[in-house]
């Protein structure tokens, strides 16, 4: 992979066509992410291991990893996993969710161009498996001119089943990793996503969004507790890509 | 304020995925009623980039200066070679490594 040329990461261009299926694609999606598998299967391994010892089972582990299926809404919701549930303490987690998710919503936004010639009972479905990483990849795919959407449901899918098969273990081995900070496990995410802002580089001008998303998120977190300062980060961005003139 | 059975850990994880679906759904689901302008066209294209700025930058920041030099050096790999797993293996061995030299 990585043959790929220097195209956005970004952008759902004019050139991409209409949606359809291959095994092809499929195949290649799967590849495609297959890079952070180790980091992934650790990330996984993570949560399975402070889920045990929060005493959750192995069932309620893997409904979680299944349904709600997101490394750090699920780390972060552990953190503050109370004794005892009231409807108080069920509506903290559930705005906790929304809060760490909130970008989840803004890539939903950004299948709109690629998905939408789908019928419904496909595009939902496959929409289930938006996470950071097969997002991204899907977006670097889908400016790169690619339309086959085999190629999001094959990374969708093997990102989804690594997680659960690695949530898994962390739970029954749930003694085995007791500092994942020592090998680097907790910068995976930022990492990853860093780097793939170079793929995505397409001079200075188109950066400027960028620059001031990061910025606004800087502040935000400073001043607002929690996870909002990636949501007003993100929005702020766009709209100054909003405001700036084209060329 | 009303006890809900102890324990009842699938309830929550319930809760939780309805939360999550929405907003995996419900972006894709509005835009069926917005009109792609140019101008929301622009603001499409930058967003993932926003997305990715403002996810990394505080975190990078708070974490210096082993996420700093992480990112930073994970950034020159995958420029240098453009290859995820290069440059996600340079980052994140350059945290343990920094870590275990006790930075961090």
């Amino acid at each position: 992979m990585n043959t790929a040329p220097q195209i956005a990461a970004a952008s759902p261009p004019a050139s991409g066509g209409a949606p359809y299926f291959s095994r092809r694609g499929f195949r290649e999606g799967v590849i495609a992410v297959s890079p952070v598998f180790v980091s992934l299967f650790a990330t996984g391994l993570v949560f399975g291991t402070l889920a045990a010892q929060k005493g959750f089972s192995l069932l309620d582990a893997l409904a979680m990893s299944g349904f709600v299926y997101g490394g750090l809404v699920q780390v972060v919701t552990l953190q503050t996993w109370p004794q005892e549930f009231t409807v108080a303490t069920l509506l903290t987690l559930m705005l906790v969710t929304l809060t760490v998710n909130l970008r989840l919503f803004l890539m939903s936004i950004t299948f709109r161009p690629w998905f939408g010639a789908l019928p419904p009972w496909q595009a939902y479905p496959i929409l289930f498996f938006i996470t950071d990483i097969g997002w991204l990849r899907a977006m670097r795919y889908r400016a790169e001119g690619g339309s086959d959407v085999g190629f999001f449901l094959g990374g969708g899918l093997i990102l989804h089943f690594v997680w659960l098969a690695s949530t898994a273990v962390g739970v029954l081995f749930s003694n085995w990793l007791t500092n994942p900070r020592a090998f680097g496990i907790d910068l995976l995410l930022p990492i990853f996503f860093a780097t793939l802002l170079i793929p995505a580089w397409h001079g200075l001008r188109r950066a400027v969004p960028w620059v001031i998303a990061g910025i606004v998120a800087v502040v935000v977190q400073w001043l607002v507790p929690g996870y909002w300062y990636i949501i007003a980060g993100a929005v702020s961005g766009a709209l100054a890509a909003g405001v700036i003139a084209d060329d | 304020m009303t006890d809900l059975v102890h324990g009842n850990v699938m309830l929550v994880i319930a809760a939780m995925t309805a939360v999550t679906v929405s907003l995996r759904l419900g972006g894709f689901f509005l835009m069926s009623y917005v009109t792609v302008t140019p101008r929301i066209r622009r603001m499409l294209d930058a967003l993932p980039g926003s997305v990715i700025a403002a996810a990394v930058l505080p975190v990078a920041l708070q974490g210096a200066p082993v996420a700093i030099a992480a990112v930073v050096l994970a950034m020159l790999a995958m420029y240098v070679s453009r290859s995820d797993i290069a440059a996600i293996v340079v980052g994140v061995g350059t945290a343990a490594l920094l870590r275990a030299a006790g930075l961090g």
